[in-house]
């Protein structure tokens, strides 16, 4: 599958380049998102992409070559012999060598064909890319670097080349990126073409862009998610702290007139003669809502080559709203971030594309930091409009710093039921690392003699296990 | 959660090395003829390999100027002119090679295909190198039948007019 795109945008690849077009695409629908994708599939390898001149530059290999023609000179006349005269010829010729050959005008095309534009994280891409000279003269050296979006790794193979191309000749080279989460477009491929001497060199980008769309399924079989307990609303299917029908025996009573027959316990009536109603445990429709701390100071890791905590935190939202949406209840999704960020509460197949499409490609939630600062209570402001009453909120954060820590505090005071998901970001090498470590778990402690459930979870551990090691010590 | 990323390795490719040191190699065997001089001409391939693995472009000018060096003290010490040609040139075609190399290595690196670029560059080196050889020998022989040294020192005075008005 290839996709080609004109170039407008020749400069070189800047940092961050792939990112500023993500707010772009997070603002279509799910819907348009899925038709340009497949438009995107169906197109072929058309318009021969420009080949946009940046620069010539000399590389003065050549210079002071001359001084072996001055020292065979020297040597010659001071021994008076011929063979080093002759061979200070080489000094002068090659000093003039440079200046004889000029490079070719580049006229290329490029094609680059992504195994796989939709992969899931982690997965391994293949990027084939085909350089092809159309112009009339060769390309006796031709060294080429594809544009490669800065936040994806490559894993296999190499993303440059080097090609010695004649007239109508191409080459191919292939390499392997690992897909992150979010939106990337590749950016133009640059192609440095030397003439024979090496005494100029053309740089070149050659305008082919290309885009890769990576989006996490959701896990099949997700781990149960620990909810609060929570008075009775709508029936639905979470175990209510209270006795009414349902399957799960919850607990028995006196019988009150009124109580339907069939939840009489009769074998305890032929007993003992009195009347017993058997409560069940009421089950219920929960609204949760899943709020991410993605502040500038929230992507934290342990180490630069971990996953940050926003990073993680997006992953365990993933697993969250499968499990909470699989157990019957409307999920919605929100950020702690100086933007707005809110996807309303729901369920269904729909709601799920939308929340899918949210979680990998919202630029709030995007692994790299945001420029701005957060207004946290401005931000929790926004959320508590958003959130009606009797929601549950379920937040993800490090808790790195006091601030959100509050938050939570104020929230749960406010009637909203909290959880908290907490990504561990600290690292024990240095003393402020470990004075850091120290301070969260205050935090955690802290909230958790306010009735508070936080699961710590370890950066090397699966969110499930996190969730069954908290719960051992956690009544709901 | 950890994934071998390649990382980008700028060090110049063996198939560098391999034409950097086979000229050199040549320059020591053509000025074989005076053992000093073939010795240090050994010395300065030592000087190219180590040069060109470890990326110093310092290292590689100082090797080729050595080796330039041994070829000049050969044919001081009355080599025949064909051998004096052959290493003189094949100096120049180590040090491009050379130097090449590192340039190749730091722009796309060990790990991509640069066998077929780096051959052309050479060969194209080599070829150049050989015209210079049979046009300087030519000229000695047709200038050796009056004043040999003067005819070949004006030869080389036009040439390098000719290459500064080139140059400008």
């Amino acid at each position: 599958m290839t996709t080609n795109e004109r170039s407008t945008d020749d400069e070189h690849r800047r940092p961050g380049a792939a990112d500023s077009t993500e707010p772009r695409q997070s603002s279509d629908t799910a819907d348009q998102r899925d038709g340009r994708g497949a438009t995107d599939a169906d197109a072929s390898a058309v318009n021969a992409a420009d080949t946009v001149t940046v620069e010539d530059r000399h590389t003065e290999r050549w210079y002071g070559i001359g001084v072996l023609a001055l020292l065979g000179l020297g040597v010659g006349v001071l021994t008076d012999t011929a063979a080093p005269l002759l061979a200070s010829g080489f000094g002068l010729a090659f000093a003039g060598y440079g200046a004889l050959t000029s490079p070719p005008p580049l006229d290329l095309t490029v094609e680059r064909t992504i195994g796989d534009p939709t992969p899931e994280p982690g997965d391994y891409v293949e990027v084939t890319v085909t350089v092809t000279n159309d112009g009339e003269r060769s390309v006796p050296d031709l060294r080429l670097i594809d544009g490669v979006p800065d936040r994806l790794g490559v894993v296999e193979e190499t993303p440059r080349h080097g090609a010695v191309l004649g007239p109508g000749d191409s080459t191919t080279f292939a390499y392997a990126v690992r897909a992150e989460r979010g939106a990337f477009e590749f950016d133009g491929l640059t192609a440095v073409a030397r003439d024979v001497s090496g005494a100029t060199e053309r740089v070149a980008v050659v305008g082919e862009r290309s885009s890769l769309r990576c989006v996490a399924r959701f896990p099949t079989d997700p781990p149960p998610f620990p909810l609060r307990a929570q008075t009775v609303q709508h029936t639905g299917r979470y175990p209510g702290d209270a006795g009414g029908a349902g399957v799960e025996f919850y607990a028995t009573r006196e019988y009150r007139r009124g109580d339907p027959l069939s939840r009489v316990d009769w074998n305890r009536t032929a007993r003992t003669g009195d009347l017993t109603t058997v409560d069940f445990r009421v089950e219920q429709t929960v609204r949760v809502a899943l709020v991410f701390d993605t502040r500038r100071s929230a992507h934290l890791a342990p180490s630069p080559h971990e996953p940050s905590a926003v990073e993680r935190a997006v992953a365990g939202g993933t697993t969250a709203y499968a499990s909470l949406t699989r157990a019957g209840h409307d999920v919605g999704l929100g950020a702690v971030a100086p933007v707005d960020c809110w996807l309303a509460p729901g369920r269904g197949d729909t709601h799920r594309e939308e929340a899918r499409h949210f979680l990998a490609t919202h630029p709030v939630l995007s692994p790299t930091p945001p420029a701005d600062d957060t207004n946290v209570y401005r931000a929790t402001q926004r959320l508590k409009r958003r959130l009606t009453a009797e929601t549950q909120v379920v937040l993800f954060s490090p808790l790195h710093d006091d601030l959100l820590a509050d938050t939570v505090v104020r929230l749960d005071a406010h009637g909203y039921a909290v959880v908290v998901v907490s990504p561990n970001p600290t690292a024990t090498d240095t003393t402020g690392h470990l004075v850091a470590r120290g301070e969260r778990r205050l935090r955690i402690a802290d909230l958790r003699s306010r009735g508070i459930p936080v699961i710590d979870w370890h950066p090397d551990e699966d969110l499930g296990h996190a969730l069954v090691r908290t719960r051992r010590r956690w009544s709901p | 959660m950890n994934v071998d990323y390649e990382t980008f390795d700028d060090s110049p490719s063996p198939t560098g090395l391999v034409l950097t040191v086979v000229p050199a190699v040549v320059v020591a065997l053509a000025s074989a003829t005076f053992l000093p001089a073939a010795a240090v001409a050994l010395l300065a391939v030592l000087v190219l390999t180590v040069g060109v693995r470890n990326a110093s472009r310092s290292l590689v000018t100082l090797g080729a100027v050595v080796l330039f060096g041994a070829v000049l003290v050969a044919g001081a010490s009355d080599a025949p002119l064909p051998f004096v040609l052959i290493g003189a040139g094949a100096t120049v075609v180590a040090w491009d090679a050379g130097t090449n190399a590192i340039t190749v290595g730091r722009q796309i690196g060990a790990a991509a295909e640069t066998r077929r670029l780096q051959l052309v560059h050479s060969l194209a080196t080599t070829g150049v190198a050989a015209v210079v050889g049979a046009v300087g020998y030519g000229a000695f022989r047709l200038a050796s039948g009056g004043q040999p040294t003067a005819g070949v020192a004006l030869l080389l005075l036009a040439v390098l007019l000719f290459s500064y008005l080139l140059d400008g």
